[in-house]
């Protein structure tokens, strides 16, 4: 029974009956109803409770503009969505939803009793809590955390889809208004390629909640001119309409977000699963025209949050868009001429209005003669002074003003069920701000509009302060055809029409930011922000308290920092506090409008780039024999390298020991495919390659391999790795696996920027090649199976050489290099064929008892030779004397970082140096990053002074005990010495520092 | 001994159709592939001579000839594509008419696959990934571009008004076909896991209620 709906007329479909719950409770609504004008018809206007006092909140508005209207929507716990306002949720048979933040029941709240004590949470509680003792804050937490609050986030993984969409186009137009539509007409007509954006399901803005008899453009009624204009751009291929689209992001470059809602409108069994739920749209766009039309602001007076309060235009939106009454007898409370039609308006569809009150001293006589004729009272110059009504205001209490701030004469007490209000309109300028453009205040409006832009985009219609539909149509045609002009449509003309309306006055309005109710201060409770409870003498004491700027005055009250992000507060508290600061409203300014201009969904945000399409996970051609034999990854940067490779009955730690065992006793085979690689050619690769690394490199001969260290400017060590000279002019360079494109972009910028004299090519050929490392007793033999007619016999193949060989007759570059210190070749044969080789190398092994070998056994096996990792044994500080690494810093040439090694700094004795560490217990493996200290007993002085610390730490299967290496301040001269590492909770652990390769000083393998 | 077998990286993915037939994706397997790098000033004619097409100037121009298509990709450097196993002889060729210029030819025919997107739905699974302005009007027939899809950087071309090839490190190969398969799932491309999603990691410092590591590793060593 929807006791409030009109028999005819609205946007609704009254042949489509939809059924719906709200609390459990079943209601009937019609297809085109949102939530809120589904209740409204069923006379159900509180639906929510306030964040931090839980008053009763009822529908303010009839859009995205409402602040506190908010609704948990979906019963499911994966899919529910908090926050939802009603008046933007759309109806559908079997939709469900609640009524949140309170506890039991709406109607019986116990967190109202914040509501009791609300002298005592005043402003800037919160801060207040912060400021106090720490034991305040850590106290009210919990208590504010459960007392305060929205919905409940879903729990599980969101079941939906989302995608995102990239567009370009000439002219984006946000808004579908009578503004929105003349713009995307006229800049279509010319061929641009146009995208219209509107919010709401219907083009038509504002024309949706006009009286259709009354108004007529071209010839015909509003809503049939939507349609035609409808229709034409749905013709035209250069155009995209997006409707339930909400531009809500203006960034840099003329770049706007749109999130477009697809699906959620649906009922479950109509939606399609190939679809996104939501999609983004991300619009690059040469002009934007801004048509966002304006929003009415409520009054602030006391008493003025009960449901049943709601803004005048939305009480028309709701009679004529969903053909909803309101109320039945309502009270009109306004401070300009708009509400006035309002008024007459509802008055027509048969709501009994039982007053009309005006701020204004003396408001127009055509109005007020058209008010006598339909028998309304009008109250000029008077104000709402209180209302009454727990659950739904049931009186409104009218006194006169004195023309003081103050009000006077006999209170007149008015029985209603709805109070109308309008305290003027904001041009709707958040996308316009984003953007960058500069507000400035209109004393005529009054109120914040555009002034000058800072992107390539216009305002246009009510966004732009213009307040009547002729010039909104009018603005509208001017910013399509500018806007189409100016992206390359030269002589782009206005679209043209015509308009017939009733004489109306102007819109008139006034500055009334706060209305006296003869009160008390302490005792007037006259709100500004709907949602986050904050009242206009909140705004004072902050004020008082010091928070002169608009900005911290807002933070210290949270006033609009709500999920509305304070649509209907803005004006209203700025004003506030130009009254109270005694400064004008261009003074005071605004607020930072910041993206999003409503909330949106982070899965909208996500689109399809989630889950395993989050990120590219980079895998070597050898990557499926890893995966099937067991092998357990780890991240290197994009990469997935193999860790270890466990058999059955293996643990991690047990798997890691018999690779790293079998490597040195027998042989072990390594997947090196991700090291970076880049060919390097020209007559001064090889000068290039003495400035790039800080060791020589000028007399590396063909055929021959070198280790290199590459500094930053800074002298510390950057990236290291072995270059081979292929030919006089040819170099192959390796780089660490994460270092890859980093020292790619390093080398080439140095190239174009610095030594353009070097005639010297990069490219990149770091997966043109897949490498299996062949190390340890029995590599040779390998190597000679897998190679063709191949010598690798080190009497016929030097350590630190190259060769071209072919392996099953694929061209194959071996190099005899060593991460490992045991004997070692590397094959590189084109990456197509990595997969081949290593199935090769497999087999060729397999009487040998070969072990595929992970990047966990390769670290402890280079480890047990004290070979470093850059980026695990060094971090940014460490320069090449640091490691005691002799002849790594050459005098003989200039090289990058070269400068830095002679700072005062660099060569500080006591700098730390990469030493090796054995523990006194062989059994006890230190903690990587473990502090190293030079007491036995833990210091009781915090910070504890360190030495150093623990860069990499194992137990060595070959060396049969713990090993590590460490950055210990002047180590080189410690080396002998005891030094202790810290741990928690209990003694530090007594270790002796030795030289860093372990496999020579600890003894022959066991 | 066991025979070297060649494998695309791709070659464990069947092609993908759209529900309608219209729109496929496709591995082009082994398509040869050099990266060429000089100085065009220096080095133009004499490439143009091997291509029988004069290269490709500038930014988004690409040039196909009787041996392949020339993509720009920098002031000083082009990608140079083949038919499989037309790459040796090609960057023979070039090699000897570039003798005694600087230049650099680098064999990348290994290094990336080449994965086509063709049909009516290939420019809007594009736009859904890429941030260039797929356009028929803007992106036409020949052009050619790096940028990226998703988080993979292909460098891609229109070879028709509705076919793209592109070209994409083998690494992330799997990620962008993916992807792409993804990107076409309004007209019915099933969803595909991309190799190394379900791989299992060893990350003891993020799993809850470990601690970071032992002091003492109490691991029993193994038969030493």
């Amino acid at each position: 029974m929807q006791r409030f709906r009109l028999h005819q007329g609205g946007l609704i479909d009254r042949s489509r009956p939809v059924h719906f719950t709200f609390d459990g409770r079943s209601y009937e609504g019609y297809t085109g109803d949102t939530l809120a004008s589904a209740l409204l018809a069923n006379g159900v206007h509180m639906i929510a409770r306030s964040f931090k006092y839980h008053r009763p909140r009822g529908i303010l508005g009839a859009g995205s503009e409402d602040p506190a209207g908010l609704v948990q929507v979906g019963a499911n716990a994966n899919e529910t969505d908090p926050n939802m306002r009603a008046t933007e949720v759309e109806i559908f048979d079997g939709l469900e939803t609640f009524s949140q933040n309170c506890w039991p029941s709406l109607s019986f709240d116990i967190g109202a009793v914040n509501d009791l004590v609300w002298r005592w949470l005043p402003a800037g509680f919160y801060y207040k809590t912060f400021m106090g003792p720490p034991a305040n804050w850590m106290f009210f937490e919990p208590l504010i955390r459960r007392a305060a609050g929205l919905g409940k986030a879903p729990e599980g993984k969101d079941p939906d889809r989302y995608e995102s969409q990239n567009r370009h186009c000439d002219v984006l137009v946000a808004g579908g208004g009578p503004s929105g539509l003349m713009a995307a007409l006229t800049a279509a007509r010319s061929g641009a390629r146009v995208i219209l954006s509107e919010e709401t399901p219907l083009l038509g803005g504002r024309l949706n909640a006009l009286d259709p008899s009354e108004t007529s453009i071209n010839g015909k009624t509003p809503r049939e001119w939507v349609a035609a204009c409808e229709a034409e751009l749905a013709k035209l291929p250069n155009v995209t309409v997006l409707t339930r689209t909400c531009a809500f992001g203006y960034y840099a470059d003329n770049f706007v977000a749109l999130a477009q809602i697809e699906q959620d409108h649906l009922a479950p069994a109509a939606r399609d699963a190939a679809r996104p739920r939501q999609r983004l749209w991300r619009i690059r766009a040469k002009e934007v025209v801004l048509a966002t039309g304006a929003t009415e602001r409520p009054l602030v007076f006391h008493g003025n949050d009960r449901p049943g309060i709601m803004l005048a235009s939305a009480a028309e939106t709701y009679l004529h868009r969903y053909g909803v009454k309101a109320g039945n007898r309502a009270v009109v409370f306004t401070n300009n001429n708009g509400a006035w039609g309002s008024a007459f308006a509802l008055a027509k569809a048969g709501v009994q209005i039982v007053a009309i009150v005006d701020a204004r001293p003396a408001p127009e006589e055509a109005l007020m003669r058209q008010a006598a004729s339909l028998g309304i009272p009008v109250h000029p110059h008077a104000t709402i002074v209180d209302t009454r009504g727990q659950f739904r205001v049931k009186t409104a209490v009218v006194r006169r003003l004195d023309g003081h701030r103050g009000v006077s004469g006999e209170a007149t007490v008015i029985n209603c069920d709805l109070i109308a209000v309008s305290g003027g309109w904001s041009p709707n300028a958040a996308l316009f701000s984003q953007s960058r453009g500069k507000l400035r205040f209109d004393a005529g409006l009054p109120g914040f509009r555009p002034g000058p832009s800072w992107q390539a985009e216009r305002s246009a219609g009510a966004a732009n302060g213009a307040m009547k539909l002729a010039d909104c149509l009018a603005e509208g045609a001017a910013a399509g055809a500018d806007a189409a002009t100016k992206s390359g449509f030269a002589g782009t003309n206005p679209a043209a029409y015509t308009l017939q309306q009733p004489d109306a006055p102007s819109y008139n309005g006034i500055a009334t930011w706060q209305l006296p109710s003869g009160r008390s201060a302490s005792s007037t409770r006259a709100f500004v922000d709907l949602q986050n409870d904050v009242q206009a003498k909140d705004l004072k004491l902050a004020v008082q308290e010091g928070y002169a700027s608009v900005e911290h005055a807002k933070r210290y009250t949270t006033t609009g920092m709500g999920t509305d992000q304070g649509k209907t507060v803005g004006i209203n508290a700025f004003g506030i506090l130009a009254d109270e600061l005694g400064k004008s409203m261009q003074e005071v300014g605004v607020t930072t409008y910041r993206q999003p201009f409503k909330p949106i969904t982070f899965g909208a945000l996500a689109g399809q780039h989630g889950g395993a399409l989050y990120a590219p996970r980079r895998t070597t051609p050898m990557h499926d024999w890893h995966e099937s034999h067991g092998a357990v990854f780890e991240p290197v940067g994009e990469w997935l390298r193999a860790q270890v490779y466990t058999r059955p009955g293996e643990t991690f730690a047990s798997a890691l020991q018999r690779e790293a065992r079998t490597a040195r006793t027998s042989v072990g085979v390594l997947d090196a495919s991700t090291l970076g690689k880049i060919d390097i050619r020209g007559k001064d690769a090889r000068e290039f390659l003495n400035r790039v690394y800080s060791n020589a490199w000028l007399k590396l001969a063909p055929g021959r391999c070198r280790y290199g260290l590459m500094l930053k400017e800074d002298g510390m060590v950057f990236d290291d790795g072995v270059t081979a000279c292929l030919a006089e002019d040819h170099f192959h360079m390796t780089t660490t696996t994460g270092g890859a494109a980093r020292v790619l972009n390093w080398l080439e910028e140095y190239l174009q920027t610095e030594w353009t004299d070097l005639e010297v090519y990069l490219t990149s050929v770091t997966e043109q090649w897949a490498v299996a490392a062949i190390g340890g007793p029995k590599a040779a033999e390998v190597v000679a199976a897998v190679a063709d007619k191949f010598n690798p016999n080190p009497g016929n193949f030097p350590f630190m050489s190259f060769r071209e060989a072919t392996a099953g007759g694929i061209p194959a570059r071996i190099f005899r290099i060593s991460f490992t210190g045991e004997l070692s070749y590397e094959i590189n044969v084109p990456a197509s064929y990595g997969l081949a080789l290593w199935e090769r190398v497999m087999a060729a092994g397999d009487k040998y008892k070969i072990t595929a070998y992970g990047t966990e056994a390769m670290h402890l096996l280079r480890a047990e030779k004290g070979f470093i990792i850059v980026g695990q044994d060094t971090d940014g500080t460490v320069a090449p004397d640091d490691l005691r690494m002799p002849g790594m810093a050459k005098t003989s040439a200039d090289f990058i970082g070269r400068r830095s090694l002679t700072r005062a700094d660099t060569v500080r004795k006591d700098r730390k140096q990469l030493v090796g560490l054995l523990t006194e217990d062989p059994s006890v493996v230190l903690m990587e990053g473990a502090h190293i200290i030079a007491t036995a007993v833990e210091p009781v002085e915090r910070p504890a002074p360190a030495l150093g610390h623990v860069t990499s730490s194992y137990k060595s299967p070959n060396l049969n005990r713990s090993i590590a290496l460490a950055l210990v301040k002047g180590g080189g001269e410690l080396i002998g010495k005891t030094v202790y590492v810290s741990r928690k909770g209990a003694d530090p652990i007594h270790a002796t520092v030795v030289e860093t390769d372990f496999m020579k000083q600890v003894g022959s393998h066991s | 001994m066991t025979a070297m077998q060649r494998r695309s990286p791709l070659g464990f993915r069947a092609a993908q159709h759209t529900a309608d037939g219209s729109t496929s994706i496709t591995e082009k397997q082994f398509e040869g592939k050099l990266i060429l790098r000089g100085n065009p000033s220096a080095i133009g004619a004499n490439v143009a001579g091997v291509m029988a097409t004069p290269m490709p100037a500038k930014v988004h121009e690409t040039a196909t000839g009787p041996r392949g298509t020339t993509q720009w990709l920098s002031p000083d450097e082009w990608l140079i594509l083949t038919a499989p196993g037309g790459e040796t002889d090609l960057s023979r060729d070039l090699t000897a008419a570039l003798t005694g210029k600087h230049h650099q030819i680098a064999n990348v025919t290994d290094y990336y696959t080449t994965i086509a997107l063709s049909g009516a739905h290939a420019r809007d699974m594009l736009m859904k990934i890429a941030t260039v302005d797929f356009d028929p009007l803007t992106f036409k027939s020949g052009m050619g571009v790096t940028t990226n899809l998703g988080r993979a950087n292909p460098w891609l071309r229109a070879t028709a008004s509705d076919s793209f090839d592109i070209i994409i490190r083998i690494s992330m190969a799997d990620y962008l076909w993916c992807l792409l398969a993804e990107s076409g799932h309004e007209w019915g491309l099933a969803g595909l896991t991309p190799k190394g999603a379900g791989v299992t990691l060893h990350l003891p410092h993020f799993e809850t209620g470990t601690p970071a590591a032992p002091a003492i590793d109490p691991t029993p060593t193994p038969d030493l």
